[in-house]
């Protein structure tokens, strides 16, 4: 049975969140070795996806003038705020351990979202393409990458909502929720806390213990050439105007 | 001439074009929270559409995105050949007439 490496949460800077995920697809690739990684955001950050033009999603001066980092995901999907109430998970592993497709593997790596909640004896549901839902609002947003034969899908069970932060410095496009009938952008999100007295720690541990849940794992810590690795990453992409803003 | 253009695609995500162009198409840039694997698949799309003629014809943008991704053996969610086509050819026309009124 693979045996999963664990990186339990670390509060760190959003260059260095989104630079670990290119060294985590880097570590299985060499290893096999699956990760799970869960992290928190300090400053805060907007992380964009791939395809994402900086300026349409993004007010990046009101960014500047709140200290929150606008910043380039390798992965598509959305803008997402997040920050050190913001616990994302991410699971890498090599394509072969998740066949079926992008549809299904979504499918199958949000389970564990809808587990903690279940946990947490509430009831989530999976809302293709890449959502979990709580009462019909959105709890946890997730992205896939697939890069040389590794799944990276990461995402976040919101636990405390900023929204005055994140609607502010997230420029919503209205046609994107013209199908979903709904007036208020704000109505769209719900997160843990508005449902369950919880404690940050508490529900990692619920995290953890969901997205572990028939694995065999052992807890683990970057080493100190996939941090140096990471510092590389920032200084050459993950920091530069010429990758943040390249569209 | 500059126009753009953006397309929700109903359960999908948003597609959003910005494109430069006269008779032909000087530059576009493709963007949105669609998801494209292999990523390569998608800037080859996005500059495979640099020069075109502005008179394109839909069916021929489609068929040549396609090719592209079967080329990649690419994965489209949240996005489509002919969303892409359909968007590109409301920034032409958006750009046409902004030009026309300005």
């Amino acid at each position: 049975m693979v045996k999963w490496r664990v990186i339990p949460v670390e509060t760190l800077h959003p260059y260095m969140n989104v630079a670990l995920e290119e060294v985590a697809v880097e570590s299985v690739k060499n290893t096999g070795i699956p990760i799970i990684r869960f992290y928190l955001w300090d400053p805060a950050g907007v992380i964009i996806g791939q395809f994402q033009s900086m300026h349409d999603e993004v007010d990046v001066e009101l960014c500047r003038q709140k200290g929150i980092v606008p910043v380039r995901r390798l992965s598509g999907g959305g803008a997402v705020y997040n920050d050190q109430k913001c616990l994302t998970y991410s699971v890498i592993l090599p394509e072969s351990m998740c066949p079926g497709g992008i549809h299904e593997s979504y499918r199958v790596l949000c389970q564990p979202i809808i587990d903690a909640l279940e946990l947490l004896g509430l009831k989530g549901e999976f809302k293709p393409i890449n959502d979990v839902i709580l009462n019909g609002k959105k709890i946890s947003g997730n992205a896939q990458l697939r890069k040389n034969g590794i799944i990276v899908h990461h995402g976040t069970l919101i636990y405390s909502l900023d929204v005055k932060n994140m609607f502010s410095v997230l420029k919503i496009d209205k046609r994107k929720i013209s199908d979903k009938e709904l007036k208020n952008v704000e109505d769209r999100v719900t997160s843990l806390l508005q449902h369950k007295d919880i404690s940050l720690d508490e529900f990692h541990s619920v995290l953890v213990k969901a997205f572990t849940n028939g694995k065999e794992f052992f807890f683990d810590k970057w080493t100190d050439g996939e941090i140096a690795r990471a510092n590389e990453l920032i200084e050459k992409q993950y920091s530069t105007d010429e990758w943040n803003f390249r569209r | 001439m500059h126009g753009e253009a953006a397309e929700k695609i109903v359960g999908g995500k948003l597609v959003r074009i910005k494109v430069d162009f006269n008779d032909s198409i000087t530059n576009i840039q493709i963007s949105g929270d669609f998801f494209i694997d292999p990523e390569e698949c998608f800037y080859e799309i996005e500059s495979s559409l640099k020069n075109i003629s502005v008179n394109f014809q839909s069916d021929e943008i489609v068929e040549k995105i396609n090719e592209i991704a079967k080329k990649h053996s690419a994965e489209f969610v949240g996005i489509s050949s002919e969303a892409i086509a359909k968007t590109l050819k409301e920034a032409i026309e958006n750009g046409k007439m902004a030009s026309n009124t300005s």
